[in-house]
């Protein structure tokens, strides 16, 4: 859905960040048309570009001067992206998982630990549980191949950590996240996160942290490069 | 009655595109057995068996876990055959290739079948795994006098530390003595060359080529 012609500022947001969309947006006094793009394109760049390509193409035909993303990086699902009239702002953060963890302005380009399995309430809601993972396997594979895989695919991680961005509620998902560590064998832990990055970009306080593209410009993925000379 | 040669290596290659790696130890046992030469199993059976699953995952037929499945079989397959290879068939010519996942990243599917691919045309590889350390790559290279570092990752957050390995081989001195080939999801030709990476390849059939390239072997 377009977003309505009423509005100057249009936001695009992944549905993986909802909680924290959502409680950015009601700390923001302008009114903003919202549209909400599936979770888990993540591991389809070239849909997910696609996908928001269309959704800005909609927003500036509606109206738009100014079309905000809630979405990363993303695995290069963002590069290329432009718009015709409107300035385009994003998060400048390889993904949502990266943007939740920071909690100040950034200090390092990844906060992410390599081995540890990030979950909030979006994200336990994503499409694939691991907890039904093994028995999805069996029926198409067989138990022993089924062991093999989830070693293959989930033997590098060392931890399940829940991320407390503030906007949604802890208890709901550490049931979930218990789950998954038991079905991996891994510890449960709990790191603390925020919401201030997409504050900012509701709020139109475009710092360091905000990617802020020109009309007719492309989304390009050294422009998430942080030196530490910044 | 026996099987002829033909029968095997396209049983063989059945075996590995269908992931079966406990059948293809049979055929492979028969296959020696009946006398057949063990390099022409290994590349026209197992190996193009692996060409195609690779194929059918760029067609987006097969999943992650058919091509993981998939190559446990050429696994399995070349256990059997690679002790009956001849001196003469090694490809590679013994060239030494340093691999591993860059640090930060545990994604390691992409490199371990790049590792099995290149262990297959005869390089020496030299594993260091998955979130390496950066100096790692360096230190294994200076230690085996390699001629190639192959890195890979899956994340754009990583990415960076592999033109930082380059710069490390510069300061160390030894960057005319290695090529540097690179690959992973988020990783570009254009990312090779801003970083000043010798080679990139899509997937691990390409690296196999592009290998024997940077090395002069083809």
């Amino acid at each position: 859905m377009a977003a309505p012609a009423t509005y100057q500022t249009a936001l695009i947001a992944c549905a993986m960040m909802e909680d924290e969309v959502r409680a950015a947006l009601a700390s923001c006094k302008a009114e903003v048309g919202v549209t909400w793009v599936d979770r888990g394109y993540h591991a389809k760049p070239e849909v997910l570009r696609a996908k928001l390509q269309e959704c800005i193409d909609e927003a500036e035909t509606a109206g738009a001067q100014t079309i905000l993303l809630a979405i990363g990086l993303c695995g290069n699902g963002t590069v290329g992206l432009r718009t015709k009239r409107a300035t385009l702002a994003m998060p400048r953060f390889d993904d949502c998982v990266n943007l939740m963890l920071c909690t100040g302005g950034r200090t390092t380009r990844g906060y992410a630990e390599a081995g540890v399995m990030y979950l909030t309430r979006g994200w336990a809601q994503n499409a694939t549980l691991i907890t039904g993972q093994r028995d999805l396997y069996v029926q198409k594979y067989g138990p022993r191949k089924a062991d093999r895989l989830m070693k293959g695919m989930y033997g590098a991680y060392r931890a399940v950590s829940l991320i407390d961005t503030g906007c949604y509620q802890l208890d709901e998902v550490r049931g979930y996240a218990q789950e998954c560590a038991d079905t991996l064998g891994l510890p449960v832990r709990l790191d603390p996160g925020s919401n201030i990055v997409l504050e900012k970009l509701l709020a139109g306080e475009w710092d360091d942290d905000i990617l802020v593209v020109a009309p007719g410009t492309p989304v390009q993925q050294d422009d998430f490069n942080y030196e530490m000379n910044n | 009655m026996a099987r002829s040669k033909e029968a095997l290596i396209e049983l063989m290659y059945d075996c590995v595109v269908e992931m079966e790696d406990e059948d293809v130890v049979d055929i492979c046992n028969e296959y020696l057995e009946a006398g057949y030469d063990a390099y022409d199993g290994i590349m026209d059976g197992l190996v193009a068996g692996m060409n195609k699953a690779s194929e059918l995952y760029d067609e987006e037929e097969y999943f992650v876990t058919d091509v993981l499945l998939c190559s446990d079989a050429l696994y399995a397959g070349l256990e059997v055959l690679r002790p009956h290879l001849k001196n003469t068939d090694a490809q590679g010519e013994q060239k030494k290739v340093v691999i591993g996942v860059v640090e930060g990243d545990t994604h390691d599917i992409g490199k371990n079948l790049v590792k099995i691919m290149l262990e297959t045309a005869g390089f020496d590889m030299y594993d260091l795994g998955r979130d390496v350390p950066l100096d790692a790559f360096i230190e294994k290279a200076k230690e085996v006098d390699a001629d190639i570092i192959a890195m890979s990752t899956l994340m754009t957050t990583t990415m960076g530390g592999m033109g930082t390995v380059i710069k490390k081989l510069e300061e160390a001195g030894i960057r005319d003595k290695v090529k540097v080939m690179i690959g992973g999801g988020p990783i570009s030709r254009k990312f090779a060359d801003e970083i000043g990476a010798e080679g990139y390849s899509r997937n691990a059939v390409e690296a196999v080529k592009l290998a024997k390239q940077l090395t002069g072997i083809a």
